[in-house]
């Protein structure tokens, strides 16, 4: 009898499962009963978390705040990081390797020790606020610590090798004689872009901004750090509720608003991709 | 339609030569094939004239243009690629119609050109078919279509058909031929497959190491090689080790594994050096009595396959590797062991330099 190999894998299935299963399950379940204060919860099952979050104006501002914050930083991470992806792929030398290598490098060093990095170059007595000021450039240190481009920057941070990485294997599903037969049949590169490279990477450009926009939604450090505790991102505020005014149940409830949008956003994106894929706007 | 010259062109990359000094011109509607193996520098000359890369050195001529630093896309060019590049996202009106829309021209025109074009590689009906939707060889055809759709000056072709399996390639060459024929198109085509550039080309250029070794019609190439390369890069050729030791009028002597034989006279033949007599094997013939005015090497077989409409005798003649000869297989007397002679007229046998 063949040996059957992947039973081996049931294990592990079950112990994923249950670590992140459970923890949703008691976390989700936690939203329905009513903070007493102090940690404890009430017995019977109420909505009356959901029901302030969604009549509360500081909390849909910052689920607000959290989506543009997000966003920008994803769009950021788009407009930096393809051009740098696409020139990596395109390289022939064995620099495509050593650039590639720092990448992976830097995006595996843990982003405490690269935000302090910003907080340092970027604080009114950092590098670049007093050379700027000692040139007259600034009569006032500018910084990005403690306030919402602060927080943009910091999940860029956070995701731009991540993105790089991800599109440099879009760009190289495009193979470089699509390019070449573009040019030789008359296309200027500024045509060969809107007519090969942006059609082409477009289906995987779109995957990638979805798992930079999620990962984006779900980050604490950078936000919390660059935040400066002033700029309040949902993630931000679920470690406040939890750990500072123990809060389970609106912890909860803030979590399930923020998994749930996630979750919108992420199929309405994909229902209209597939919209624009029928009426063959884009490449399948 | 136009000629193209290349003048004295040198190509580096860092280190590497690429191309040392290459001339050449390709006349008005000519097909012309550069062959030779990979690193030849046969897909760096036609990068060169597509514009991809820049020359280190030398000129190049469309017609009378210099178009040396001219990008490609202003160059007016076709080309075919060996994965044929047809652009996935677009139908194949689409892709056959790209240059012209880059050319402006109106949607009903290229409709009506794509078409005509579609006769031409006798496909029609498949505008509105994506290219993962083709077979290969219909692949490649679209792409022929793409690359004359704007009647450009020059067609090139990258071993358009090295995707191609045996049967389909073979009548895939007889196609670009046709569709040549009928365009009228000056076309430069590379390949690494001598039986390819043979059944096509009007003029053959074979290159090696970054220089050309030869240029010449496909017959003149294959019965006149100049160089050992040539000899053996187009055909199968026997070389017999000699050194000219005299001169008896008509012919030069020869002394080879032993034997005295006549060779043509030539630059080569007037050397005091070391040469190579090249055979063709289906020049020699297995000799069983004298073989009048005939050149003879006394031999034993050592090896017979048998090809279907021919038989390969393999005979070890006392040189590095045995001399192979193709015959009819009724021809053949004798079994592996045997001592036969191997015989061929002089005017056959040609002296190459060492």
């Amino acid at each position: 009898m063949k040996a059957r190999w992947d039973l081996i894998l049931i294990p592990s299935f079950v112990l994923s499962f249950m670590l992140m299963a459970a923890s949703q399950i008691i976390f989700l379940r936690a939203s329905f009963y009513k903070d007493l204060g102090l940690g404890r919860q009430g017995e019977d099952i109420v909505f009356t978390n959901y029901g302030r979050f969604f009549t509360d104006e500081f909390y849909l501002d910052v689920l607000w705040l959290t989506i543009q914050v997000s966003f920008l930083a994803m769009l950021f991470t788009l407009v930096f990081g393809f051009p740098v992806a696409y020139m990596i792929a395109r390289l022939r030398s064995r620099w495509a390797m050593i650039l590639l290598a720092g990448i992976v490098i830097s995006t595996f060093i843990t982003i405490v020790i690269k935000v302090f990095g910003i907080y340092i170059m970027f604080s009114a007595s950092g590098i670049v606020n007093q050379t700027l000021m000692g040139l007259g450039i600034l009569d006032r240190p500018w910084t990005v610590i403690g306030n919402d481009a602060g927080v943009v920057v910091g999940l860029m941070h956070f995701t731009l090798g991540f993105g790089v990485l991800v599109l440099y294997s879009v760009v190289q599903t495009i193979p470089r004689s699509l390019e070449e037969a573009a040019q030789i049949h008359g296309s200027s590169r500024w045509r060969v872009w809107a007519r090969v490279i942006v059609p082409l990477s477009l289906p995987g450009v779109t995957v990638s901004a979805l798992m930079i926009f999620n990962m984006c939604m779900g980050a604490f450090t950078s936000a919390a750090l660059l935040g400066g505790g002033r700029v309040f991102t949902l993630p931000v505020l679920i470690q406040r509720v939890v750990i500072m005014e123990v809060k389970y149940s609106m912890g909860g409830t803030l979590a399930a608003v923020l998994l749930i949008s996630v979750l919108l956003i992420n199929l309405l994106s994909i229902y209209l991709m597939t919209r624009m894929r029928k009426q063959r706007l884009v490449i399948t | 339609m136009s000629r193209v010259k290349l003048e004295r062109v040198v190509k580096h990359y860092g280190n590497v030569v690429a191309l040392r000094e290459l001339d050449l011109e390709i006349q008005e509607g000519e097909f012309l094939t550069l062959l030779g193996p990979s690193g030849c520098g046969k897909t760096t000359t036609l990068r060169l004239v597509a514009g991809f890369i820049e020359p280190t050195q030398g000129t190049i001529y469309l017609g009378n243009d210099d178009v040396t630093y001219v990008p490609p896309q202003k160059r007016e060019i076709g080309m075919v690629f060996q994965d044929y590049a047809l652009f996935p996202h677009m139908t194949i009106e689409d892709n056959i119609g790209f240059g012209l829309k880059e050319r402006r021209v109106g949607r009903e025109e290229i409709r009506h050109r794509v078409g005509e074009l579609l006769d031409l590689i006798h496909l029609p009906g498949v505008q509105d078919r994506y290219p993962a939707e083709l077979s290969g060889g219909q692949a490649q055809r679209v792409a022929v279509a793409r690359a004359v759709a704007y009647a450009p000056r020059v067609l090139l072709m990258d071993e358009p058909l090295g995707a191609l399996d045996l049967k389909l390639r073979e009548a895939m060459q007889i196609e670009l031929r046709r569709i040549q024929q009928e365009l009228k198109i000056t076309t430069v085509y590379v390949t690494h497959d001598q039986g390819e550039a043979m059944n096509m080309s009007d003029r053959i250029v074979v290159m090696n190491l970054g220089l050309i070794e030869q240029t010449g019609s496909a017959e003149d190439i294959y019965n006149n090689p100049r160089t050992k390369f040539v000899a053996d890069f187009i055909g199968s050729i026997n070389f017999l080790p000699a050194k000219i030791v005299g001169d008896d009028g008509e012919w030069s002597v020869a002394e080879t594994v032993g034997a005295k034989v006549k060779v043509p006279k030539s630059g080569a033949s007037s050397s005091s050096g070391e040469v190579a007599i090249a055979l063709r094997p289906e020049r020699l013939e297995l000799v069983v009595n004298g073989g009048d005015g005939m050149n003879v090497v006394p031999g034993t077989i050592s090896n017979k396959i048998f090809n279907g409409n021919l038989m390969r005798v393999f005979v070890d003649v006392g040189a590095r590797e045995p001399v192979v000869i193709e015959l009819p297989p009724a021809d053949v007397h004798g079994e592996t062991g045997d001592s036969v002679s191997v015989g061929w007229a002089p005017q056959n046998g040609q002296v190459l330099m060492e």
